[in-house]
Order: structure tokens, then C-alpha cells, then sequence
């Protein structure tokens, strides 16, 4: 029985003190609907990555990959290892062309390079695609906490009626932290959850790896752990097509590439973290920081609670009926001491806010700017839309909540998750890939792909002998390790995503050559093949990347108009010319660029390491005249 | 034709599959990047990114196959 201590009450009250009053003070930059919903283009590339890993960690992590790691041992890691091949489609493609477009949302860049009936295709398909994302992560908190005060069986009397004490554990838990997450991201915005998820993602790393080592250290030492482990189980990768629920073909198709290309250019969330990067080259260095050593990190972080269980169930410390999906509690009660288990609760709640947060802030950005800018009430000031935004923040955590209990339907929780995913996200992928490598694709081919895809993909549930012509053997070997009846269709889990992702591409390719491409004036800046005209239309004149790996610290005094003079010599320092865009920054690197501005670079002076800005300018980008330098770099 | 792949262990099959299958995608994507010149080979930032992406790669290649073979031997 899992039973709290006075100091884990104390530790897990401190996390959500900080946690609010963290967000609350950082929301005091939020001036406008581009600093709520981008953050001001400023941050660091290290700062973004470091809430990433906050907002790829969610609280479904912590459980479902304990679930994987007790059941296959270290191959749970595969998910959190296999995400670099589609690294170029995010890197040379869709993070240039988004961030240099200044598209405020997926949906509306579907509207630039398509039109209006696929933007709003899009619209729907990303929609449920988040709001689906907040109710799985909200349903494992619930989970989390069901493991930890639960009593299957028992009821509790509540103003009059009779719940199960369960059920009611399950729904309060997932309001509660759906309300409290709330607070801090309706006040501030982007710059709210990401100064937040900054915090959070070191929290949650740090208790994944004290729960290992204090696991290691309760087991007599690593190689204790390590031989008490079967050799299937330390090997990096699941069986070939076995089980149903977890093999590599599943793993590769429905992960590394239909749910990695979704979850990196599908996801608004991500989409807005990136577009809160100073410049493409930060956002670049962070995704490749991101996969290449926070995402092998985080997977040692969530999975390794399964990993202890399979040698302390070997050891008889813990119940050999211990239900999977409380795996991670459980191991995480035993080994450690009053304090610490509040922390790793703590962190467990952390992942799940710096998720939800992200997500949150994601639905009202497509809200606002695709649904109630446009539509419903165009032509208002930007204070009335900040306001807006903040109520479709409260809307979107409401809507998740309702899907707790459909959730809950599932006996495991990745089965419904993947489910779910598999059926939003192939098309939508599709798409995304073929709009910006393939100039050709019209816009009735997207539009085409986006609802047969989607049709088709769903068809499959009914009639799942669809996908069994390209299942790599996966009914087959289920059949005969005896995992389903002679005669019963296996359900396909992760096969369903390769599936939709092939369907979709026969569709769009079909439909693409039987439909009228678009003119150039619609792709222009949207494809790969024009990248530098979106650089031209960012900046607004020729770009260059001369001197831009030049830094200079300068005297910030007072000046006027809307851009940056910088005397002859530093201006020739930096191979920039007026109408080159410049970042001034806050001296202070660890600030990640909080305090910071892009501006536009004006006539030169003559008084040399001076640079001047207009009061305006020094206001919005909360820069101190006080302090003796800023930092000035070229951009673009 | 497929004799090889049938002799191929399991936990080979899957390392095999996996870096056939998505180093296909990885490559073509940079060829492609390449061909459309999003990735110039003119500019120095343009060369480091590709230097990175290939470095990758062969890093999570090589991590996964020591760790199969260490476990294996």
C-alpha cells in the first residue's frame, strides 16, 4: 500500500508553489498575441530544448514507458531513440520554411500554400490531434494517482451520492491539475510554459534518475540489476512483429515515422516553441540537442522504474500480480524515503503540466488565429484576442477532460494513445511531407488526401483485413505464438499507422497528377524549393549570412525610430547593413535571451561600441539602460 | 533471394530493417534538401548541419549495433 508522508506533502506543495509563481512572474512579458503565443522570437536554442524535453516528457511517459520497460525491458527505450531519420524533413524543411513564413499556426500555413477548404480539413484533424494529446495525459495523471490513493472496491459518499473511490481519484486528479496548469499558462502564455517547462524538464529528468539509482543501490549495485534481467530483455530493440502491442516493425512505422514527423510538424505546440527560437540556426541546434542527448537521457528517466521492477518481482519484493500500469508508483514507493517519493510524484505531475501547458496554449493559438481572428470576429485590437486566447485556453482543458473516460476504456494506457494516434495522424503527416518537398502537389490532393486518408485510415478499424497485405507478418506471428483466437482479426495497433501512411500517399500522388497544380505564387516561400524567398520575405530585402557568427557587446543608449544604429566600425564588424535584422540581447546568457529583441538595423553613427534604440524598443525587448552592455549579433 | 534475411538472428533483422527502411527516408530527404538547395553546400552553416545530421545517424547506428552485439556475444 502506497502511503504519503507529511514530507512528501510538503515537497509536492513546494513544486506547485514554485511552479505558479515561476509562471506568474515570467507572464509579466507577455504583451501582446505574438509574445502569448511565440514568446517574442527570442529564446536561446539551449532553453527551448530543455522545455522540449519538458513537453515530449508528458505524464503518460512516465507510466506507459515503465509498462513497456517491466514487459520488454531496455527495448523501451526505442521510442525515445529512433526519432532521427526524420530529422532532414524537420531541419532542412519545415522548421525554415514555418519560422521564415511567419505562420502563426499549421492550419494557416495550409491556407497559404493550399486554400481555405484544406486549411480547414487541417484545422479539424490537428484539433482533435491536441485535444486528444491533453486527454491521454490527463487520464495517466488520474492513472498516476489511482496508483497511489486507490482502493479498487471501496466507495466514498460526496454531497449525497456514492462513487467509486477510484473513479472519483481518477476524474478529481485530472481537474485538479488540468485547473492548476491553467493558472499559470492563461496568465503568460508561451513565455509562461516555456520559462516553466524549463524548470519541470530538469525536475522530471533529475527524479527519473534518482529513482534508478536509488533502485540500483536497493538491488546491491548495478550488476545485481543487470543479471537479473532475461537476454531479450537488454537487448535495444523489441522482437521483429511480436507481441501485438510492442514490436520493432510497429515501433518503426507508427513511431519513428508517422508519430515523430506528426509529433515535431503536426504538433502546434512544438510548431510554437520552435517559432519562439531567436533564428532558424538556434531552432536547428536545439532539435539536434533535443534528439541526439535529452531524448536517449529522458528514456533512461521513464522507463527505468519497469526496468527495477522485473528484478525486484525477480526477487520477490514486489508481487508478481502487481498491475503493470502501477509499475512505475510502486517501484518508485520502494525505493525511495519519505521526501523523495513526494519529488518523484512531484515530477510526475511536472511532466504532465509541461505537456498540458504546451498543448493548452497550442489549441487557443489555432483557435484565435484560425477559427475567431479570421471568422467569427475579425478586425478587433490584439488585447481583445490576448483576451480571447486565454478563454479557449480554459475551453481546451475542459474538452480533454471529457475524454478521460473514453480513455480509461483501454486496459493499457498506450493502446488507446496509439489507437487514437494512428487514426489522426498518417494523412496529416502525408501532407505536411509532400507540401514542402513536392512543389507538383495541388491543392485538391491535399484536400483529397487529408479526408479519403482519414476515411480510409478509420475504415480499417471495420474492416482491418485492409492492412493485412503489408503487416510484415504481424497477424501471422500473433496467430501462431497463440496471441489471438484461430479466426479473430487481430487489432493492429501500430500497424494501422503504416496503413494510413501508405493509403494516403497513393491517394495524394493519384490525385496530384489528376488535378491542376498550383501556380508558383503559392508555393513561393512554402517548399523546399523556395526557401530563400522566404528569407527575402522575412527579412524584406537580399539575406545574408555573412558575419553572423560575429558577437559584439555594446553601450545601449536611447535613440529613436523603429530600428537599431550602430556606428560605421561595428556595423562593418558585423558585415550587416541597413535593414539587416539584429538581436539585441541582455548580456546575461543564462537569461536565454528572456530579455532580448529582433530589430531591424538603421543608418549608421558615428560614435564607435554604442548602439541606440528607441525607448519602444528597449521597453518591449526588457532591456535594462542601466546595465552597461548588450550583446549584438547579426541574424539575417 | 531473401535466404540471407531469413538466416539474419531476430534482434539483427530488426537493427537491419530499421536502418535500411530509415536511412532510405534520411538520405533521400538530404539528397532531396540538396537537389532543391535548401542545403547548400556553398554555405559553411549549410555544411555543418549536414555534417550533423550525418554524425547522427551514424551515432544512434553505432550505439544500437555495439549494444546488440555486446548483449549477443
Amino acid at each position: 500500500m502506497v502511503k504519503l508522508h507529511i514530507y512528501d506533502y510538503i515537497v509536492i506543495f513546494l513544486y506547485f508553489s514554485g511552479v505558479l509563481a515561476s509562471g506568474i512572474w515570467f507572464g509579466r512579458y507577455t504583451k501582446s498575441t505574438k509574445d502569448f503565443f511565440l514568446g517574442g522570437q527570442r529564446f536561446s536554442w539551449w532553453l527551448v530544448a530543455v522545455s522540449c524535453v519538458a513537453t515530449l516528457v508528458g505524464s503518460y511517459s512516465f507510466l506507459t514507458y515503465s509498462e513497456l520497460g517491466y514487459t520488454s525491458g531496455l527495448s523501451s527505450t526505442v521510442y525515445y531513440t529512433n526519432d532521427w531519420f526524420i530529422l532532414p524533413i524537420f531541419m532542412l524543411g519545415w522548421l525554415p520554411i514555418i519560422y521564415f513564413s511567419r505562420v502563426l499556426s499549421i492550419p494557416e500555413y495550409f491556407g497559404r500554400r493550399f486554400d481555405d477548404k484544406t486549411r480547414l480539413a487541417a484545422l479539424c484533424i490537428i484539433m482533435l490531434y491536441l485535444v486528444g494529446y491533453i486527454g491521454i495525459n490527463l487520464h495517466t495523471i488520474g492513472k498516476g494517482f489511482q496508483g497511489i490513493f486507490g482502493d479498487p472496491g471501496a466507495s466514498v459518499e460526496l454531497l449525497g451520492f456514492i462513487f467509486a473511490k477510484d473513479s472519483l481519484i481518477l476524474y478529481g486528479s485530472a481537474i485538479g491539475v488540468g485547473l492548476f496548469s491553467i493558472m499559470y499558462m492563461h496568465h503568460g502564455g508561451q513565455t509562461s510554459v516555456i520559462m516553466t517547462d524549463l524548470l519541470q524538464g530538469f525536475l522530471l529528468i533529475g527524479a527519473g534518475f534518482l529513482v534508478f539509482g536509488l533502485g540500483i543501490y536497493h538491488l546491491g549495485g548495478f550488476g545485481n540489476w543487470l543479471s537479473s534481467m532475461p537476454m531479450d530483455h537488454k537487448l535495444p530493440f523489441p522482437h521483429y512483429n511480436t507481441p501485438n502491442g510492442f514490436h520493432a516493425i510497429g515501433a518503426f512505422w507508427s513511431d519513428a515515422i508517422t508519430a515523430s514527423i506528426g509529433f515535431y510538424c503536426m504538433n502546434q505546440g512544438i510548431l510554437m516553441r520552435f517559432m519562439s527560437v531567436k533564428s532558424v540556426r538556434d531552432g536547428k541546434k536545439a532539435i539536434c540537442v533535443v534528439i541526439l542527448v535529452f531524448m536517449p537521457i529522458a528514456a533512461i528517466a521513464v522507463s527505468n522504474a519497469g526496468w527495477l521492477g522485473t528484478a525486484l518481482v525477480a526477487k520477490g519484493e514486489i508481487p508478481a500480480d502487481t498491475p503493470v500500469s502501477k509499475m512505475f508508483v510502486v517501484v518508485s514507493y520502494m525505493v525511495s524515503s519519505p521526501g523523495i517519493f513526494g519529488f518523484v510524484i512531484a515530477a510526475l505531475i511536472a511532466a504532465l503540466m509541461s505537456t498540458l501547458d504546451t498543448l493548452i496554449n497550442a489549441v487557443s493559438a489555432i483557435a484565435v488565429n484560425d477559427i475567431w481572428r479570421p471568422y467569427i470576429s475579425p478586425g478587433k485590437d490584439d488585447k481583445y484576442y490576448l483576451r480571447m486566447a486565454r478563454y479557449f485556453a480554459l475551453s481546451a482543458t475542459g474538452v480533454g477532460m471529457l475524454l478521460v473516460p473514453i480513455y480509461n476504456q483501454f486496459d493499457l494506457i498506450m493502446e488507446g494513445f496509439t489507437l487514437v494516434m494512428a487514426l489522426l495522424t498518417p494523412s496529416m503527416v502525408v501532407v505536411i511531407t509532400l507540401a514542402i518537398v513536392w512543389k507538383r502537389f495541388t491543392a485538391n490532393a491535399a484536400f483529397t488526401t487529408l479526408v479519403l486518408g482519414f476515411a480510409v485510415t478509420a475504415s480499417s478499424f471495420v474492416f482491418p483485413w485492409m492492412i493485412e497485405f503489408i503487416d510484415h507478418g504481424v497477424n501471422l506471428a500473433a496467430h501462431e505464438s497463440g496471441a489471438v483466437a484461430e479466426g479473430q482479426y487481430v487489432p493492429y495497433v501500430h500497424m494501422r499507422a503504416f496503413f494510413g501512411t501508405v493509403a494516403s500517399l497513393v491517394i495524394a500522388i493519384v490525385t496530384t497528377f489528376l488535378t491542376k497544380h498550383s501556380e508558383q505564387e503559392e508555393t513561393k516561400g512554402l517548399t523546399m524549393a523556395s526557401i530563400d524567398d522566404a528569407k527575402r520575405s522575412y527579412k524584406g530585402g537580399e539575406p545574408s549570412e555573412e558575419g553572423t557568427d560575429v558577437k559584439l557587446h555594446l553601450t545601449l543608449e536611447v535613440g529613436e525610430g523603429d530600428v537599431a544604429h550602430l556606428s560605421t566600425e561595428d556595423m562593418e564588424k558585423l558585415c550587416a547593413k541597413p535593414g539587416d535584422i539584429l538581436f539585441v540581447a541582455d548580456p546575461r546568457a543564462w537569461l536565454g535571451g528572456l530579455r532580448s529583441i529582433q530589430v531591424k538595423a538603421g543608418e549608421p553613427h558615428d560614435k564607435p561600441s554604442v548602439i541606440r534604440l528607441s525607448e519602444n524598443l528597449i521597453d518591449l525587448g526588457s532591456l535594462h539602460l542601466d546595465k552597461e552592455k548588450v550583446t549584438v549579433e547579426k541574424l539575417l | 533471394m531473401f535466404g540471407w534475411w531469413q538466416s539474419l538472428p531476430e534482434y539483427w533483422q530488426t537493427l537491419v530493417y530499421q536502418y535500411t527502411v530509415g536511412g532510405c527516408i534520411f538520405f533521400f530527404m538530404i539528397f532531396w534538401a540538396l537537389k532543391t538547395k535548401a542545403l547548400k553546400m556553398s554555405s559553411k552553416q549549410d555544411r555543418n548541419t549536414l555534417k550533423t545530421l550525418i554524425f547522427g545517424f551514424v551515432f544512434f547506428l553505432g550505439v544500437h549495433s555495439i549494444w546488440t552485439y555486446l548483449v549477443t556475444k
